[in-house]
């Protein structure tokens, strides 16, 4: 029987951070947690920066942060010279702190790991670093921890491929990691069979050797060029979609154009999707060629009448006659001798088989059926290309009065004016570095080994050379043998992948039913990132719909139950939707926890509220210094004071809380 | 075996996201080679294995492709549609109903496959250059199966 993997965020507390110092914790009593918390934290009190803590906390990736990365998390008023943020876990029923301890002198991390102690036994002169038990590594790693620390409003990253990469997220659940190591193991055993050849004297053994090694040299290389490229595409369009954010959210400021702005935003999307739902019309009706032109009808319709004419298919199949030619006797009453029956036989290849004539019968009737009047199919075609243009013509018209806006609001504030000039530079490196990602995939075979940059290219002369040294090494029926074996392995994750990835789209596509019943947007393949069917991308409230059921897929699996953390759940969808959510929310995980602001609890927080039966904790973070907040604070019990921070736990609170002023972060 | 060639795969490399099978661009591919009678023989090195039979999603439209690809082989071979022996004889090479989705025999998948190897030279020619987006994609490609057919 499985063993189900349990891990659930007991809690965790700042200090000395960027966000204000504050401890919270999610234990209901001793050995459960509250399904559902809800941590209200307006604008500018720390939200990024304490999803990105939790991140870097449950990943280790602090370790390898940069000097001025750390001191980005240094507080901006009143600095000290550390900080410090521990999460408190408990896998499968042990309890785990981990500790990030901030030197902002030396502007490094460094980590401290208890396991099922007091956390207090912190040693903080010596550091023992990141280690979570090791069972616990497949889910504490970087990249699966994007999928359960959740940022909503960045949900169609998971539809980009060069974001996301749900393939690996599956990859760690579902353990296929061993296929790679049991590869790596036949080819170490290989390499092993090879370096211990006698065959030294042989002539040409040191040339295939050296070529061996220079490609996979060089094939490493070129990976990790290409790497590096990709993780720098990957950092300037993560800045990129903040940048957006920024921009969008002063233009939602300015009081001014707000209004208007929404109004051309909207109107933008709804010209964008109608534009998109065209062209999958478009795409599937260009399918018949006979829409496309009449001529192609008639001339389909031409042949139909002509094999009519002349009796095709012909109403005797060849199997007929090759009976016969069995038969004592012909038809007509003679014996049948031998070169009869071999002049019977010549002739039945002449004919259809009856299982062609049905083919071409149905291709007639097909004909018959679809191609009834071709200038008519041709003319729907044409109108449906007609309505096409203006569509494109009417999203064109959407973007220039959404630009000339932008121009406008831009013109009298330049901040926004400097974030919109930052967005075009951003795509402009970004397309360069795409420009020169192309290079590694080049199928040029003429250049020599240094000069090729194409990886396939250097892999496929890779496992020729290979099979050379396996020739003269007279090693070459191990080297069948392994690469046999080699490729039953990656059939094997093949097909496991496959049929794990069909599992979880179905499964993913039967909750986006659920979430959204009057809507046909679904998942059509899970591989890197989500492909959804025949669209890039939904709306914003599709695509966090479509994220959610992806990941309620993920995690609520019989081996394991992982926490979900996730940056404003709500925000961008619409009333109905967000309250088909929330009402989904408490069967996603056993533990949810979000970050809000009080602008989504409408239509939101009560059905969650209500669909956990009321098991749900509510709190409120802010930042102290606004009198009229500290004072309403003081009317509540549950409220915990820090020196830059207030914590009220109170859902009567949680549910009055307005910040009119929502800072940017 | 539907075979695409690589050189189709760059060309369509910046809309193809939008197709939901690769066959997609085959397919238009093939189209462009029939209506301009324009077919290519292309070492198996310069072409990818696509799929076996047409996918599900074009299970009547393969018919009608099947069709016009046939009347195309008869044109370009000078038959007559009243020459029963020669168009008996054509049909019965170039369609096999061992596969029912397939449609064509071997020798009839070779020469669609050749079609779809001078369908991209064609759309090369037609085009210029690589398509930036689908809408100008569709609209062009519309308008030009329309006048060339």
């Amino acid at each position: 029987m499985t063993k189900t993997t349990t891990l659930e965020i007991l809690g965790w507390s700042t200090r000395g951070l960027r966000c204000p110092d504050y401890q919270i914790t999610f234990e209901k009593d001793n050995e459960n947690v509250y399904p559902v918390t809800l941590i209200q934290m307006p604008n500018g009190t720390g939200k990024t920066t304490t999803l990105s803590l939790l991140r870097a906390a449950l990943s280790g990736e602090a370790e390898d942060w940069k000097y001025k990365k750390v001191l980005s998390y240094q507080k901006r008023f009143n600095p000290t010279s550390f900080g410090e943020f521990n999460v408190y876990l408990r896998y499968n029923g042990s309890r785990i702190t981990i500790m990030m301890y901030f030197d902002f002198e030396e502007g490094k991390v460094r980590y401290f790991t208890t396991t099922g102690s007091d956390p207090s036994s912190f040693s903080l002169g010596k550091d023992n670093g990141f280690r979570p038990p090791k069972d616990c590594r497949e889910i504490l790693n970087p990249e699966f921890i994007n999928f359960f620390v959740f940022d909503g409003e960045l949900a169609q990253q998971l539809l980009d491929p060069e974001f996301s990469n749900a393939e690996k997220a599956i990859e760690y659940l579902y353990q296929l990691k061993y296929f790679d190591q049991i590869k790596n193991a036949v080819k170490s055993y290989w390499d092993r069979k090879v370096s211990s050849t006698t065959a030294t004297g042989k002539k040409g053994y040191t040339q295939r050797k050296q070529k061996v090694v220079f490609l996979e040299e060089r094939l490493k290389q070129l990976k990790e060029e290409k790497a590096v490229l990709e993780n720098e595409r990957k950092i300037k369009k993560q800045e990129l979609l903040a940048l957006k954010q920024k921009y969008e959210d002063k233009l939602a400021s300015n009081a001014k154009v707000r209004q208007e702005y929404e109004l051309r935003k909207t109107a933008l999307e709804n010209a964008i999707k109608e534009v998109n739902e065209l062209t999958q019309q478009v795409i599937k009706a260009s399918r018949s060629p006979h829409n496309l032109s009449e001529i192609i009808g008639h001339s389909v319709i031409e042949l139909k009448k002509s094999m009519d004419k002349l009796k095709l298919p012909e109403s005797t199949a060849k199997e007929f006659f090759m009976e016969l030619a069995e038969e004592p006797v012909c038809l007509c009453g003679r014996p049948l001798e031998h070169e009869h029956r071999l002049y019977i036989r010549e002739r039945a290849t002449h004919y259809l088989g009856s299982d062609e004539m049905t083919l071409l019968n149905s291709i007639k009737s097909e004909i018959t059926n679809q191609i009834e009047d071709p200038s008519k199919c041709s003319q729907e075609y044409q109108d449906l290309l007609e309505k096409y243009n203006k569509a494109i013509e009417r999203r064109m018209s959407a973007a220039t009065q959404l630009d000339v806006l932008k121009q406008d609001a831009e013109s009298g504030d330049s901040e926004l004016a400097d974030v919109q000039k930052r967005i075009e530079s951003l795509n402009n490196e970004i397309a360069n570095i795409e420009e020169r990602l192309k290079i590694y995939e080049d199928k040029d075979t003429e250049l020599p080994d240094e000069r090729t940059f194409g990886i396939s290219v250097i892999e496929k002369r890779l496992e020729e050379a290979r099979e050379r040294l396996a020739e003269i090494t007279e090693t070459i029926t191990i080297k069948r043998k392994t690469d046999q074996l080699t490729a039953i392995i990656q059939l094997a994750l093949d097909l496991s992948k496959e049929q794990i990835f069909e599992h979880i789209k179905n499964e993913a596509n039967t909750r986006i039913s659920r979430l959204m019943p009057y809507n046909h947007i679904r998942i059509s393949k899970v591989d890197r990132a989500l492909k959804l069917e025949g669209q890039e991308a939904g709306s914003m409230g599709e695509t966090l719909s479509v994220a959610y059921a992806f990941m309620a897929t993920l995690y609520n699996g019989v081996e394991r139950q992982i926490p979900f953390i996730v940056d404003s759940p709500a925000n961008s969808i619409d009333n109905n939707v967000r309250t088909q959510v929330a009402e989904h929310i408490p069967k996603l995980s056993k533990q949810f926890i979000a970050f809000t602001i009080s602008s989504e609890r409408g239509s939101f927080v009560l059905p969650l509220e209500r669909a956990c039966n009321g098991d749900i904790q509510f709190f409120t973070v802010f930042r102290r210094g606004d009198p009229s907040l500290e004072e309403l604070a003081k009317k509540f019990s549950n409220v915990t004071y820090t020196e830059d921070g207030i914590l009220v736990a109170d859902r009567e609170f949680f549910m009055n809380f307005h910040k009119e002023s929502e800072a940017d972060e | 075996m539907f075979r695409l060639p690589l050189k189709a795969e760059r060309w369509f490399s910046n809309i193809k996201h939008h197709f939901s099978f690769e066959f997609d661009m085959y397919y238009y591919c093939v189209l462009a080679g029939l209506v301009k009678g324009v077919k290519q023989l292309l070492p198996s090195s310069d072409t990818k294995e696509l799929i076996r039979s047409f996918p599900q999603d074009y299970r009547s439209e393969s018919k009608i492709i099947v069709a016009y690809f046939l009347t195309k082989e008869l044109e370009k071979q000078g038959i007559s549609l009243n020459d029963r022996a020669a168009v008996h004889s054509l049909v019965k090479r170039y369609i096999d109903s061992e596969s029912l989705n397939a449609i064509l025999s071997e020798e009839g998948m070779r020469e669609l496959n050749n079609y779809a190897n001078g369908g991209i030279e064609v759309l090369e020619n037609e085009f210029g250059h690589k398509p930036e987006n689908i809408e100008t994609f569709l609209l062009r490609f519309s308008k030009f199966i329309s006048k060339s057919a």
